[in-house]
């Protein structure tokens, strides 16, 4: 034996990938796809791929940060997503706009199909990619980081770096909002 | 559906394909320069073939380190199993006898082996030389492993360009624990997407020698075959084969043209063994990396990098001084597992 056996724990990976950094493909094997799902939804797809990739490399070249006490990885690399997300804001607005126009009567394609064809179907409503625009940045880390990474309320906590109780009232006043828009006359 | 449900149909995309590649390949290119970065700083003896061509070749360069000097370089023609006519080749062979008419190991749940190894490490421009114990406990594929480690000392040895990063890893001085993925002992390429079970391995030289040769050809890219049968050989020597096994590699190395007897040394540890010699430079420095065996119980004691002529990368060392070694503490079958606690 050269080396000891993989760990198969988030925190044991992190911890082996300081001393062997190969050992941190594990992160991505594990992380990857609920990362890019998150970032896709606030970015799309253009700047998705590369904001994904770009929270990996973040977190490798900052994993001796990790701190197992203070939290899961994945509310770390959450955090750490979240953080880049902030930096394309205007392609966030973009997003949401875009998604906002989508009806039977727009042009669309790729993943704006499959949307396109939900709300045809009466499954979403366009008018909620409108209401995402007239949230503030934090309220729309919270409920995204809610409906888009799963994260509990503890885990949004620790990766945004707020108190426990803040989260729940963020989301408390995001979703209000959410549901005003969806209630609305326009959005019925 | 509710609004965060709603916001889920809206927005949730899987990753495409060539996004998932790209990403992965940015992270690799990374974890191979800092790899590249840190054997240099950490100044690990080198770790020879063990990932070459697996999409990971660049953390196999990694692996190897300062001193190799064969990536990318044509790999030469497989030598045949050749006859004993030099003292490392009889030595060798002295070991093949021993191990191949030893006991066989006795058996237990886990594959244990202990190790001790030495170097330099780097933490926020600062390097130290350290002595880490670690080890291994293995119940096999899909089953329970086990990792312990304890520093046993780390000594500030000066400042360095270099900035590196620090671990709790290298400053955890009681044993701790922490749960592994069981049977990588058990194989050889690990970290490859194959690895190969060492169970499978055939148990005489010249099968043996067929067998790596196609490994060779197959996952490796410009390896020299003498840096992979050494790579592999320190594995095998220390994985729960049978004496057959151990005494077919001790064959192999025997029939190796390049290895060198340096005759007999102490190990990191004190215990005399015979040491074997393999020459390889790069980045400034000449190295030799040897095998030290103990020829009458065929055990596998160390490895080591002995500094032939320091480069940069080795201020304030001379040749003769050990750059890194790993020793071989102990291995075989047990049913316990330390109670240490899980690493901070």
């Amino acid at each position: 034996m050269t080396a000891p056996p993989a760990v198969d724990d988030d925190a044991g990976i992190v911890a082996a990938s300081l001393a062997e950094p190969e050992r941190f493909t594990g992160v991505y094997d594990r992380h990857h796809a609920a990362v890019y799902r998150y970032v896709h939804g606030r970015l799309g797809p253009q700047a998705a791929d590369d904001v994904a990739a770009e929270t990996f490399l973040t977190a490798f070249r900052r994993r001796a940060d990790f701190d197992p006490a203070r939290g899961a990885l994945r509310a770390w690399l959450f955090g750490i997503a979240t953080r880049l997300v902030a930096q394309h804001r205007r392609t966030e607005e973009r997003r949401y706009r875009a998604l906002a126009r989508l009806g039977p009567d727009r042009p669309h394609g790729g993943h704006e199909d499959r949307v396109a064809a939900a709300v045809d179907a009466g499954l979403v409503k366009p008018e909620l990619a409108a209401a995402l625009r007239g949230l503030s940045a934090k309220e729309r880390d919270v409920v995204l980081l809610v409906a888009l990474a799963d994260l509990t309320h503890e885990e949004v906590a620790a990766a945004l770096g707020i108190p426990y109780g803040t989260v729940g009232s963020r989301l408390n006043r995001a979703r209000r909002k959410l549901r005003a828009a969806l209630d609305s006359p326009e959005g019925t | 559906m509710d609004e965060l449900g709603m916001l889920v149909s809206l927005l949730d995309e899987d990753p495409s394909a060539h996004g998932e590649r790209d990403g992965r390949r940015r992270l690799t290119g990374a974890i191979d320069k800092e790899a590249t970065q840190a054997r240099r700083r950490f100044a690990f003896r080198p770790r020879f073939a063990l990932f070459g061509g697996f999409g990971l070749a660049g953390a196999a360069a990694a692996l190897a380190g300062a001193v190799l000097l064969s990536s990318g370089t044509t790999p030469r023609a497989p030598d045949p199993v050749r006859p004993a006519s030099t003292p490392a080749a009889r030595l060798m062979l002295a070991a093949a006898h021993s191990v191949e008419s030893g006991p066989a190991a006795s058996s237990g749940r886990y594959w244990e082996v202990q190790r001790q190894r030495g170097g330099r490490l780097v933490e926020d421009g600062k390097s130290y030389d350290f002595v880490q114990r670690l080890g291994g406990y293995d119940a096999g594929p899909g089953r329970d492993a086990w990792s312990t480690m304890r520093m046993v000392s780390k000594r500030y040895a000066g400042p360095t360009s270099e900035q590196g990063a620090g671990s709790s890893l290298w400053d955890t001085f009681r044993w701790s624990k922490v749960r592994a993925s069981g049977g990588q002992t058990y194989q050889i390429l690990q970290g490859s997407k194959d690895p190969v079970d060492v169970r499978r391995l055939p148990d005489t030289a010249p099968a043996l020698k067929s067998y790596l040769d196609k490994l060779l050809h197959e996952r490796s890219q410009g390896w020299d075959p003498t840096e992979w049968l050494y790579g592999n050989a320190e594995d095998i020597l220390a994985s729960p084969v049978g004496p057959r096994v151990r005494g077919a590699v001790y064959r192999l190395l025997a029939a190796d043209p390049h290895l060198r007897a340096v005759g007999t040394v102490k190990d990191p540890l004190g215990r005399p063994g015979t040491a074997f010699s393999r020459r390889t430079s790069g980045a400034g420095m000449v190295t030799d990396d040897q095998l030290i065996v103990d020829t009458r119980t065929g055990r596998l004691l160390a490895t080591r990098t002995v500094l032939v002529q320091p480069g940069p990368a080795w201020p304030g060392k001379k040749p003769g001084d050990i750059a890194s070694y790993e020793a071989v503490l102990s291995y075989g079958w047990t049913d316990q597992i330390p109670n240490y606690p899980p690493l901070p």
